[in-house]
């Protein structure tokens, strides 16, 4: 059956795109090889968060300016971003706030995630880390040391999971499955020291049932609990991962996953249908790259370090040379490769129907910029933008 | 005969500059002849050529025709440190093949010379070795196994350093030699600096075995040492490709050996003369070289992961007068600046880890005949391994650990199987406070990951046992050097690798690249 959309990759800015679509109306099919790169999120909302000269950003919008001209935010314009973001965190105020790190360290968000810890949440106030015992994915006593170097006050509290799991997936859903929560977390507040003023979780505090546990544990243990990110897989990644899919598929969106597209059909100027690895044809009028980069496939870089866009063979910028001149502009040139794309996120050159969004697009690096999901969500955004005007096109010519 | 000694009070003192293998190996043979050495290394035992190096105990099989000699002294060491220190080696056997472009005749005159060298040497069926070594080249011609093995560097190093401390020796690491002492014609001590500040220490010989520094450290005393600096770089692959260390059966030149050594292969080696010992450098250039060379004996390599490369310094003996055309034999040199008026003070190079000890008696030789001391060598002899058991090191040693021991519950380093014990046990033993540190003798950050997620991890860990740790940005200077190494191979897997491993320390811990080490030259 023929869809309105089709989006390859199931990244943060594809499920963007494909929210937004259904909103509209459209049919929309999502295409996947597996699971976005939101299971490798750092926990939060990281719009912008250091300019390039790696200054923090205090108010993201106002930093837009100093990126290069060829960077995704400028490429669809301050006021786009800002009307995705508006739309999707219904946050219009700007600044950033800081966060902690697993490492004890501050990384700015343009807004926490509910029961996210940030530097506010401790300042002046004894603060308590669990590290959950065997949780080899957090690192308690690190962050702790940091954040006492740093002028906080801040101790480690060892403490026996609900199950013997050392991983953050099935530490999550051990949480669900937590019969008596209230007698946990009461076990766990006759360890605390008296003075403990607010406590700090590591973000495994269930997963389908993250609101129930954490009103939970303030109301048991009478005080403020945060949630500080871990090291990957992330369960707040997954979380949203959970939330966005979920809500899709509610909308009739398909989501199959399993499919790596290979091969396409075209008139010349646009795409006409999409082939996968073995042998299905999909059809849609648009299509929207959403395939993650380097890190997700997207983007294939072979041993003479040329770039290739994987899905439709577009045409990628590289900025030469990809290799190692020092570390981190060799860094910096691994993320920076990418498709090009017009304002509207049509590749440069290519097909007319056809729009990449997120880490496919070149000219931005979200380590270094700490940006990743304020680009995916608002080029996600502008595609379905795009793909609306040119379906509505289509319809009225 | 064989039971340790207390040293005497007038025991001649030793310093011995570098903790090279050849290092490491003079001064356990200088305590063992009841000298009190003290070995002065400038970073960690083994982060010099003797861990940047291709891995091989060799059979000497490579040189059998271009120096027979020094060939068999190589087949020679290679039985004795298998025997004496079995733990670190890991007897792979080599291969020797012949491809359609290497030279006509050169294996007949390499099975001759092999014998010679006393090197054993067996002609297979190629069908055999193909059958084998499924992914080497379908066009191999004819094959010789020899006896060549592999060796754990820093497993070497660390077992001789535990024997030199046992016998009373003093080993300084992070310590640089910057002053050598001499007055009236004799050597009397030197100047080190370290991170507690300066020390000043007496000798009554200095001995330098700074491999690729050697010039630079006689140069502290307006000496000269004729060394030659060949940089060689290696490219490193996950897996084993191959079960055997593989070499073309062709004159020594560059691109053709292959060695699988712990989980990893290795292959190299790229060759050229360099000015500066601290060349760690890999140009892209070489490494499009490698994998370019590599084809004729591995076709597919390209789709193989790569996950590092590295390159280390040769410190070559170059002989006065050497014909620059000709290759400079490996065969080692020691130098008396006695002879040029600095009594107490000489220098060893080239050589090799294979030949370490052999390179550490005759040196010990020279400077018992210079105290007129009637002490002879005795490291041929006395097992280095601190088990009785002869067992082979095994390249998976870890896996089978947490299988015996059933111990699945806190793994830090799942590339290479480490557990939170094997940590935790460095750390209550060794006191060790650097992620480099943990590395070199745990295997942390080796494999594919190259320590995106057990870096963390075992800062950690330090942070529990250390309230001031981790200082100076210890964790982002542990990433930016494994970045070195691995940002040099960003094609396939690797490349995604790096961008997680980025997006990791830098989006989710917020640790920043050291802005001190981001060039990839080291500097000492
Ligand atoms: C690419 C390559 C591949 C090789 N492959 C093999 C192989 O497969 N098999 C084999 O047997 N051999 C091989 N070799 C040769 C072998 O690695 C070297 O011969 C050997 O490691 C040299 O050891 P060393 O102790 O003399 O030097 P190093 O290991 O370099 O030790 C010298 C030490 O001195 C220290 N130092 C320098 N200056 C100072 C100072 N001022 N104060 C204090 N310390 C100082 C340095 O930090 C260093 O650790 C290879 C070499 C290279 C480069």
């Amino acid at each position: 059956m023929k869809t309105d959309v089709i989006i390859i990759g199931a990244e943060l800015d594809g499920l963007i795109a494909a929210t937004r679509l259904v909103e509209y109306g459209y049919t929309v099919r999502i295409l996947a090889v597996g699971a976005g790169s939101l299971h490798y999120s750092s926990a939060g909302e990281h719009v912008l968060g250091f300019d390039s000269s790696e200054q923090m950003v205090k108010n993201p919008f106002e930093a837009i300016e100093s990126l290069n001209s060829h960077h995704p935010y400028r490429r669809i314009g301050t006021s786009n971003v800002r009307l995705a973001l508006e739309w999707f965190y219904k946050k219009n105020d700007g600044s950033n706030i800081l966060s902690v790190s697993p490492a004890g360290l501050g990384i700015p968000v343009y807004r926490a995630l509910p029961w996210q810890a940030t530097f506010d949440d401790i300042k002046n106030k004894n603060a308590t880390i669990v590290q959950f015992r065997n949780h080899g994915d957090f690192t308690a006593h690190l962050a702790s040391n940091e954040l006492n170097r740093a002028g906080y006050k801040v101790s480690v509290l060892e403490f026996e999971a609900p199950d013997v799991f050392s991983k953050n997936a099935a530490l999550a859903k051990s949480f669900d499955r937590l019969e008596d929560p209230a007698s946990f977390f009461l076990g766990l507040k006759e360890s605390l020291s008296d003075e403990t003023e607010v406590l700090l979780f590591a973000a495994v505090m269930g997963f389908k049932d993250h609101q129930r546990i954490m009103n939970e544990a303030e109301k048991i243990i009478g005080i403020p609990c945060r949630e500080v990110s871990t090291l990957p897989p992330s369960i707040p990644g997954m979380r949203l991962d959970d939330d966005l899919t979920s809500n899709l598929k509610q909308q009739k969106v398909s989501i199959h996953s399993g499919v790596k597209i290979i091969e396409h059909r075209s008139n010349g100027s646009h795409c006409i249908a999409v082939t996968d690895d073995i042998g299905r044809s999909y059809e849609a009028s648009i299509f929207i790259v959403s395939t993650g980069g380097v890190l997700m496939g997207g983007l294939d870089i072979d041993s003479h370090g040329n770039v290739h866009e994987t899905s439709l063979g577009l045409e990628v910028y590289q900025s030469e040379p990809l290799s190692a001149v020092s570390v981190d502009t060799s860094l910096h040139a691994l993320h920076m490769a990418g498709v090009e794309t017009d304002n509207e996120l049509r590749p440069l050159k290519g097909y007319r129907n056809v729009c990449v969004t997120g880490r496919s697009l070149s000219h931005w690096n979200p380590a270094q910029e700490s940006s990743c999901e304020g680009v995916c969500i608002s080029t996600g955004w502008v595609a379905a933008e795009t793909a609306h005007n040119q379906l509505m096109g289509m319809k009225n010519g | 005969m064989h039971k340790s000694k207390s040293i005497s009070l007038n025991a001649p003192r030793a310093i011995i500059i570098g903790g090279g293998a050849t290092g490491c190996g003079v001064a356990r043979d200088l305590s063992m002849r009841g000298f009190k050495v003290t070995l002065i290394e400038f970073g960690d035992l083994g982060s010099g050529t003797s861990s940047r190096f291709h891995g091989m105990l060799q059979s000497g099989a490579r040189y059998a025709v271009s120096d027979t000699e020094y060939a068999a002294e190589c087949m020679r060491e290679r039985l004795n440190i298998a025997n004496t220190a079995p733990e670190v080696v890991e007897q792979t056997g080599g291969l020797f093949v012949t491809l359609p472009d290497d030279p006509e005749g050169f294996d007949d005159r390499f099975y001759t010379c092999c014998q010679e060298a006393g090197i054993p040497v067996k002609e297979l069926p190629p069908e055999q070795v193909m059958g084998e070594e499924p992914n080497i080249s379908r066009k191999v011609l004819r094959a010789f196994s020899v006896p060549d093995a592999t060796i754990q560097p820093w497993g070497l190093v660390n077992l001789l350093a535990d024997d030199i401390r046992r016998r009373g020796g003093e080993i300084l690491t992070r310590h640089q030699v910057t002053d050598i002492d001499v007055t009236a014609g004799r050597v009397r001590g030197v100047t080190a600096i370290g991170q507690s500040g300066e020390r000043r220490i007496e000798a009554d010989v200095v001995i330098n075995a700074s491999g690729p520094w050697s010039a630079r450290v006689a140069s502290l005393v307006g000496e000269t040492a004729n060394i030659e600096l060949g940089k060689g770089s290696i490219l490193v692959f996950s897996h084993r490709m191959v079960s055997r260390a593989i070499n073309r059966c062709r004159p020594p030149t560059s691109h053709d050996i292959i060695v699988p050594t712990g989980t990893i292969s290795l292959f190299g080696t790229s060759s050229e003369v360099v000015d500066t010992p601290d060349t760690t450098h890999v140009r892209p250039e070489e490494i499009q070289e490698l994998l370019k060379n590599a084809e004729p004996l591995i076709p597919n390599i390209r789709n193989y992961r790569a996950f590092r490369a590295w390159a280390g310094v040769r410190p070559l003996f170059r002989p006065q007068g050497w014909d620059s055309d000709k290759p400079l034999s490996r065969r080692h040199s020691v130098i008396n600046h006695g002879d040029n008026g600095i009594d107490g003070f000489y220098t060893i190079l080239g050589g090799s880890l294979t030949t370490h000890r052999s390179m550490a008696e005759d040196i010990g030789d020279r400077i018992c005949q210079h105290f007129g001391l009637n002490e002879s060598s005795k490291t041929a002899d006395i097992p280095l391994s601190k088990s009785s058991k002869k067992s082979d090191w095994h390249p998976v040693g870890n896996y089978k650990n947490v299988e015996k021991t059933q111990n699945f519950g806190s793994p830090i380093c799942e590339c290479e199987s480490v557990n939170k014990e094997d940590i935790v046990s460095l750390i209550e033993s060794h006191g060790i406070n650097h992620l480099h540190d943990f590395r070199r003798r745990s295997r942390v950050g080796f494999g594919p990951c190259q320590g995106t997620f057990c870096g963390s991890r075992v800062a950690s860990l330090l942070a529990e046992y250390d309230s001031e740790y981790p200082s100076k940005n210890d964790l982002g200077k542990f990433w930016t050097e494994r970045l070195k190494g691995s940002i040099f191979t960003s094609w396939g897997q690797q490349a995604k690798q790096l961008v997680l491993s980025d997006s990791i320390y830098r989006e989710t811990l917020g640790i920043r690249l050291d802005k001190d080490i981001l060039p990839v030259e080291d500097c000492r």
